[in-house]
This record gives structure tokens, C-alpha cells and sequence, in this order.
């Protein structure tokens, strides 16, 4: 896998790394699975309707993954924002 | 007026210096944080986990993860805010001393509060029996460590894997090992799969897709003894239908 940029916050030995996150409600998801093909490497079916995803995919991956949240019929793909950098503790 | 004025005052010096605690790291956690300050929460901010890692996502664990698509260590939760916490990860919090308002932690250390949070969620069923629980290739499934850990069982190609309960877990677990080409057995107590959850008519209904593709159903059969090798590592596993598997791997859910 992708993303071995880990780097570690000393007050508390927590694990950061350097990729985006992105979580799927799976309640939500319907599985009308138009964010498929827009990030393919990160959304893939699993049969019929069963959506995986990859929460934490390289960052460079960030503009496709944006479009596939948004063309989600029912929003179910939130996307860590970039601009607003992860705290520090 | 005078009451109105005091409440004001009251909440306005408990935004600006309260001290909430926060027991429980993961989803219902970090949300219940982020949903603080954005209501305009400004005091101290403590969040307590038992395990070493932040907030992730476990809905993953018993899929992408256990295929060996995504690491068990890449479901981190996206953030909605920033939330300013004091974070103590890694380590239990054991007790709860009420009248002095301290959460107290498994290192010893104690965590004063204002406010308390439970948020620690729930827990995996352990095998019943402790002895036959400690052997090597017995997993229970709820962690990111554990996700690893069973990732790692499953990519080793083991002989056999026993599911020891047809729920959703258990079943999404079958369904990783017949893609993963793992010869499969999923006892369940009831008379089929999910039956808890969804009624009968589903339970036959995935009873039938999991035969299809290739899961050992027992159904009305549980599980009654493990049995390890010399070196404490699972082999063996006793059925109340009076069969006997062998087995590497027994997930227990």
C-alpha cells in the first residue's frame, strides 16, 4: 500500500500520516455506485452493490475523490478538508 | 433578570474554563469533541483511549482490511473541525470517582473533570473458555489490531477457518475467506445466518448465498471445545453436531 509518510506527535507517540481521509456512511450508501469510476483505485464494488473504499488513499488521488463525494446522489462520502490542517495534540 | 444574568454567567465561565473528559477515542469521541467546540466550547478538552491509535473507522476492518486492499492502520476518521483536545491514547480508563470528579486511568494517573463523557462504545465477545481463548490463531474481531493480526492468519493460508457465529461480522468474515480461495466453516447456533438481526427469511436467503459459494454452514450447531498443539496454537475444534475440524484460524464473534 501507498503512504508510508508516517510521522509521529511526540506529545503522545500518535500516528499521523500524510494521506487524506475520506469515511463512507454505509447506512447512507445506496450503492448507485456513480463515485466508482471516478476514483477507481479508491471505490470498488464488491459484487453487486457492496462498496469498499479506501479511507486513507494517497493524497495525490484528492481531486478524483472530490468529485466522486460530490457526485454521490446521496452524499454519503465525507472528505476530510485540506485547508484545514489536522491539529497538532 | 438577576437568575437569567447568573445562568448567562455561569455558562459563559464554564465555556471559557470548564474541563470535559471525554472516555473513548473512536467515532462517537472525536464527534461528540468536534461537535463541543463548534458549539462554542473554549475550557480544557480531554480525550481518553484505551488503544494506541486516533479515532478511526472499524466498518472497514471486517472488509477492505481483511482482503489485504487497505491496512488495518489506513481507516483513520477525517476530522470535521479542529477539536484542541488533550489526547491520552494508549491507556485505560479504569475507574470513576464521582464525588471528587476524577476519571481515573489505568497508569494511575487522574484526569479532574467538570463534565464527564462516556463514549467507550462496546467491546468483543472473548471465547468462553480463557485457556482455549489463549491459544495462538484464536481472534476475536472489533480493533485495528486485531484487524491486523487476523489479516496476517488469513494471508499465511491457513487449512481451515472456523466463524464462530453466522452474524454480520461473521458472515462478511466468510465471505473475505472464500474470496480470499480459504477453505471456510461458519457454525451458528441458530437455524441460519443473520437470523438474530434480519428473521428467518433473510437467514435462508444468505444461508443459501453462503453454500453457494462455498462456506461450511452449520447451522443449530455451536462450538463447544478448542484444542491446541504443542506449541499453543489452535488445530482443533469440537462441534456439538459430534464432528471434529481441523482448523488454523477460529474467529469467534
Amino acid at each position: 500500500m501507498k503512504g508510508e509518510q508516517v510521522t509521529r506527535c511526540e506529545a503522545n507517540g500518535e500516528r499521523r500520516t500524510a494521506n487524506m481521509r475520506i469515511v463512507i456512511d454505509l447506512n447512507r450508501c445506496q450503492g448507485y455506485a456513480q463515485c466508482v469510476p471516478l476514483a477507481p483505485t479508491v471505490l470498488k464494488l464488491n459484487g453487486e452493490e457492496a462498496l469498499m473504499y479506501d479511507p486513507n488513499p494517497d493524497d495525490s488521488l484528492r481531486q478524483q475523490v472530490l468529485r466522486a463525494a460530490a457526485s454521490c446522489p446521496v452524499q454519503a462520502i465525507l472528505v476530510e478538508r485540506l485547508d484545514e490542517k489536522r491539529e497538532k495534540s | 433578570v438577576k437568575t437569567a444574568t447568573l445562568v448567562a454567567d455561569l455558562v459563559t465561565e464554564f465555556k471559557t474554563n470548564g474541563r470535559i473528559v471525554i472516555v473513548g477515542a473512536s467515532l462517537a469521541g472525536l464527534r461528540a469533541a468536534e461537535a463541543l467546540r463548534a458549539e462554542g466550547f473554549n475550557g480544557k478538552l480531554t480525550i481518553i483511549g484505551d488503544e494506541k491509535h486516533e479515532p478511526y473507522d472499524r466498518p472497514p476492518l471486517s472488509k477492505q482490511v481483511l482482503k489485504g486492499w487497505v491496512r488495518a492502520d489506513h481507516t483513520l476518521l477525517p476530522r470535521t473541525r479542529k477539536v484542541e483536545a488533550e489526547w491520552r491514547l494508549g491507556v485505560a480508563a479504569t475507574s470513576l470517582d464521582r464525588s471528587s470528579k476524577q476519571v481515573r486511568l489505568a497508569n494511575g494517573d487522574q484526569v479532574p473533570f467538570d463534565r464527564l463523557l462516556i463514549a467507550t462504545g462496546t467491546r468483543a465477545r472473548p471465547w468462553f473458555n480463557p485457556k482455549e481463548a489463549a491459544l495462538e490463531g484464536v481472534i476475536t474481531l472489533r480493533t485495528s489490531d486485531e484487524a491486523a493480526q487476523l489479516q496476517a492468519a488469513l494471508a499465511a493460508k491457513p487449512g481451515r477457518v472456523l466463524i464462530v457465529g453466522a452474524g454480520f461480522i461473521g458472515s462478511e468474515i466468510a465471505s473475505v475467506c472464500r474470496d480470499l480461495g480459504l477453505a471456510v466453516t461458519v457454525a451458528e447456533r441458530a437455524e441460519g445466518p443473520l437470523v438474530g438481526a434480519l428473521g428467518g427469511v433473510i437467514g435462508d436467503i444468505a444461508a443459501e448465498l453462503q453454500r453457494d459459494h462455498g462456506v461450511d454452514l452449520r447451522t443449530g450447531a455451536s462450538v463447544e471445545a478448542l484444542e491446541g498443539d504443542a506449541k499453543g496454537h489452535v488445530r482443533r475444534a469440537r462441534l456439538s453436531d459430534g464432528t471434529t475440524l481441523d482448523v488454523d484460524v477460529v474467529v469467534v464473534t
